[in-house]
């Protein structure tokens, strides 16, 4: 009797987790990206449902929209190019070469991840947009005739492409550190000197970290909001993203259009995703093998202070002049007055609106970061542990959205909540949904990855000792994943605090953030305030990174896999 | 064609891996370079395969000097024309098994007809004929070795270095690739140097074995030789198992038949060349001891039998005797028992004398 009981409440677990997993799924992940289809394709007005193909129609017939797709796919791919070649170049100088200071370099060309994309395009208005830019102001007074413009297409692709490299040289420093050496040295043996050992050799077996490198970058960089709109905006050079927000603007929004527009960027990542399963097809050789090997280090005699310099380069265009030019521009009374006052930092910092919005961005970046990273928990131990059917299924569901745009991911929960009769559209509520929907993946990834390392053995090995399954999972299982887990939650809770493609769609007067606060700043044109409230971010983005090193030690970013 | 080191020295910062070795490594035979891990058995062999840079010294191979500290040379490794078996195979996974082999070839520019036929030969020496075209990571870990072999023989370079190249295969595999590649040497007469840390493969490949210790060479010699004739305590330990006796005396001056007396009185006779002098100890292999049923026999060692261990082919005792636990082994067929009463002799030509630091 009593075993029946027990297997009865076994399975009753069972059947509620699989409810609560099905349900977690369908409601905030399956049911937004469904949204789109559904809105793109059917025009809902009271009472009436009817297929259409009329957005589809406008936005094929209208020129801007090609304009849109177009410029995204120069800057996306341009800034994907720019980010991994200089991305595999710091890489490959990090790992492989005597460069001097190459361990604190190499840490921080990582530091640009936390430093938000919105937070570097101001700075780099300030750097270099036409004439008031203090690169420009200088060629000026140099009188040469040219001048740095950062609306263009290709300054938007540089500006952007630098701020993704070191995201592709995460991926290509791991693959060289878990390269064998000796693949190298067997071509030298075989004659050939280091130059062509690496032509033939290293290079090749990179090409698949590489490319994931570009893939990654190119997904990211379509995706991005706030960075193209302040770098365009001057030429009105627009991006698909910038339409999308244009016509959420519209009045009534033009919801079936958005819906459109979110299809041609889910359907670029998803084309990108392809190619590279394409060409990486048949060279699934792995160079990682887990195995840590120590990587043969390149002696560049007299070249390694190039190789030096061009990372100290590196780190004065993406950190160290933003946060000067910053500083700068937010001690100005006015643009480059030459006034300074830290009195006007601290004045443009202390109104109510700046401690009403940060608020609101702690609370919703506090809860989006630890559902999420719970959520991501129970997921990984799901996919990785327990013999639950669908389990697979599930897992490449809660992953879809890696692969979704998060301003087309906040068009679909926009889209999905205005259609429900439940107070949640304007409300927190919606912005925390999106947040953890979108980026329950990345928790998912981290913390399996993690799971995997730790051998089943020890869990079973507890189990045998006297402890139920739960039990094994919280003493032994939790522990030993927790720095993974901690670092996780930190490098969401840095993406929320400064997140602004989906907030920018789902804020309501009452729920605005800090982010969006910054945005409307811009908006106006405001550049001291502007500068202040950035400068703030960049900090708290900084801030963020030195948790993860102290968590971490030397490793500030988990290998994005 | 040998190759020759002088006083070759090696350090990391301040760790020293090489502390001055000179040592020649005869040419058309196998040489193994044995010792425990970090004897810089593998630290000498990266630097004569020029993957390594000597903190001083000189490196000859055949005529050619490839490496001296003053005046200063040193040939790049793809310049020393040598072939090398690494520990991981280190097969290039995105290769096929032709291109793997025949990389050697294209690096010396040779025509596409002849790498063919190199290729094809070196394939079939390694019985690998029919591998060709197969993608270098379908292989499995002994059909690497045997591609890592073939790339290493095809480019016809007289010194061949193999660093622990079985050391990743299981234990048949690994006695059968022992064989293969003493026969490959003698049918192409190269110059092997082959690293392992294991004695009992160094014994059966070797024509040479250099035993390392503390980045020194501590004794070289054919196998027998070395096995039999152990210079120090390390050595004879190191090559297998040894009886160790500290407590004797000596009982040779003088006299034509000398002898040595354990601490409980036992004497054995000893080997008129055996070479005393202070501070060395006995050592008697396990093997060599012979074991007579009962105590009554006076002039042996009586002891008791503590323990036993079956391992099919021999059995091995520990015997406690009034001069301490002896360990001794023979062949299986005597149905001895713990508890049984033995007596041991030895051969005076067994009984070797060693120094003990």
């Amino acid at each position: 009797m009593a075993g029946t009981a027990r297997q009865f409440t076994t399975s009753l677990a069972g059947a509620s987790g699989f409810a609560l997993l099905g349900g977690f799924t369908g409601i905030l992940i399956v049911a937004p990206l469904a949204t789109i289809l559904y809105r793109a394709f059917v025009h809902v007005a009271p009472g009436s449902i009817t297929p259409t193909f009329e957005h589809l129609a406008t936005v094929l017939s209208g020129a801007i929209y090609w304009l849109a797709l177009w410029n995204t796919l120069i800057v996306a791919g341009g800034a994907a190019v720019v980010a991994a070649s200089l991305g595999a170049l710091f890489a490959w100088i990090f790992v492989r070469t005597d460069t001097p200071l190459r361990g604190i370099l190499e840490r921080a060309a990582e530091l640009p991840i936390f430093i938000p994309p919105f937070v570097g395009a101001v700075a780099w208005i300030l750097l270099a947009a036409p004439r008031i830019g203090l690169f420009n102001r200088a060629l000026m007074r140099l009188d040469i005739g040219w001048q740095f413009d950062v609306s263009t297409l290709t300054g938007m692709l540089c500006v952007i492409g630098i701020y993704l490299v070191p995201y592709v040289m995460l991926i290509v420093a791991a693959a060289l550190r878990g390269m064998d050496p000796s693949l190298e040295e067997a071509a030298q043996i075989s004659g050939f000197g280091i130059v062509a050992a690496n032509l033939r050799i290293t290079f090749p077996l990179l090409a698949p970290a590489f490319v994931s490198g570009l893939v990654l970058a190119f997904t990211i960089a379509i995706g991005l909001f706030g960075t193209p709109i302040v770098l365009g905006w001057s030429h009105q050079t627009l991006l698909l993203t910038s339409r999308i927000w244009i016509s959420a603007q519209a009045v009534p929004p033009q919801y079936g259009l958005m819906a459109v527009l979110c299809f041609y960027l889910i359907g670029m990542a998803s084309i990108a995703a392809a190619l590279q399963r394409r060409i990486l097809a048949g060279r699934s050789y792995v160079t990682i093998t887990g195995k840590g090997f120590r990587p043969r280090l390149i002696e560049l005699g007299a070249w390694r202070w190039l190789t030096f310099a061009m990372a100290v380069l590196y780190l004065l265009l993406t950190v160290l002049a933003p946060i000067l030019v910053l500083t700068a521009a937010a001690m100005s009374t006015y643009t480059w007055s030459g006034v300074m006052s830290v009195g006007n930092l601290l004045h443009n910092l202390s109104s109510e609106d700046v401690w009403l919005t940060m608020r609101t961005s702690l609370v919703i970046s506090l809860l989006s970061a630890t559902v999420a990273t719970l959520a991501g928990t129970g997921i990984a131990w799901v996919v990785v542990r327990s013999r639950l059917p669908l389990r697979s299924f599930i897992e490449h569901l809660v992953l879809l959205p890696i692969a979704v745009p998060g301003i087309a991911f906040g068009v679909g929960v926009m889209l999905f909540w205005v259609g429900v009769s439940l107070p949640v559209y304007g409300t927190m509520l919606i912005i925390l949904f999106a947040f953890v929907g979108r980026f329950t993946a990345y928790a998912v990834r981290s913390i399996s990855a993690s799971l995997v390392q730790v051998h089943p053995e020890l869990e079973e090995s507890a189990r045998v000792s006297g402890l139920g399954p739960l039990g094994a999972f919280v003493r032994i299982t939790i522990p030993l994943v927790l720095p993974g887990i901690i670092a996780g939650w930190l490098l969401l809770f840095s993406f929320f605090i400064t997140e602004l493609s989906i907030v920018i769609l789902l804020y309501t007067a009452s729920t605005r953030t800090f982010s969006v606060l910054s945005f409307e700043v811009w908006n106006v044109g405001n550049f001291s305030r502007l500068a202040s409230l950035s400068l703030l971010q960049l900090l708290i983005g900084l801030l963020i990174a030195s948790g993860l090193r102290l968590l971490l030690g030397a490793r500030l970013v988990q290998e994005p896999t | 064609m040998s190759i020759v080191v002088e006083n070759l020295c090696k350090s990391f910062g301040l760790h020293t891996v090489l502390d001055g070795i000179s040592e020649t490594f005869p040419g058309q035979s196998i040489s193994v370079l044995l010792g425990a891990s970090g004897c810089g058995k593998s630290t000498t062999l990266r630097c004569i395969a020029g993957l390594e840079k000597p903190t001083s010294g000189r490196i000859r191979l055949g005529e050619r000097v490839v490496y001296q500290d003053a005046p200063f040379r040193s040939i790049p490794v793809e310049k020393r024309q040598v072939g090398m078996v690494f520990q991981s195979y280190a097969i290039w996974p995105h290769m096929t098994v032709f291109q793997n082999v025949g990389l050697p070839l294209r690096a010396a520019r040779r025509p596409r007809e002849e790498i063919v036929r190199r290729v094809r030969d070196a394939l079939a020496m390694v019985g690998l004929d029919s591998f060709a075209e197969r993608s270098a990571t379908q292989l499995s870990g002994g059909q690497q070795q045997r591609v890592a072999l073939a790339r290493c023989i095809v480019s016809e370079a007289e010194f061949i270095l193999m660093d622990e190249p079985l050391s990743n295969l299981d234990a048949k595999l690994r006695i059968a690739m022992r064989s293969e590649i003493r026969e490959l040497q003698r049918r192409l007469g190269r110059t092997v140097l082959f690293v392992t840390h294991d004695q009992e493969e160094a014994m059966s490949i070797a024509d040479t074995i250099f035993l390392f210790r503390a980045g020194r060479i501590l004794q070289s010699g054919p196998p027998q030789a070395t096995y039999e004739q152990p210079a120090t305590r390390y050595a004879a330990e190191f090559l297998g198992r040894a009886n160790i006796l500290q407590e004797f005396e000596w009982c040779g001056e003088g006299r034509q038949a000398p002898f040595v007396r354990l601490r409980d009185g036992t004497q054995f006779p000893v080997s008129p060349e055996s070479g005393f002098s202070p501070g060395k100890a006995l050592c008697i292999r396990p093997e060599k001891w012979r074991i007579a049923d009962g105590t009554e026999d006076r002039r042996g060692l009586p002891g008791t039998i503590t323990r036993v261990s079956y391992t099919g082919d021999r059995c091995e005792y520990a015997i406690e005797t009034p001069a301490g636990v002896i360990s001794a082994v023979e062949l299986t067929g005597r149905n001895r028992g713990t508890g049984d009463s033995v007596t041991l002799s030895v051969a005076p030509a067994d009984i070797k004398l060693v120094s003990t630091d």
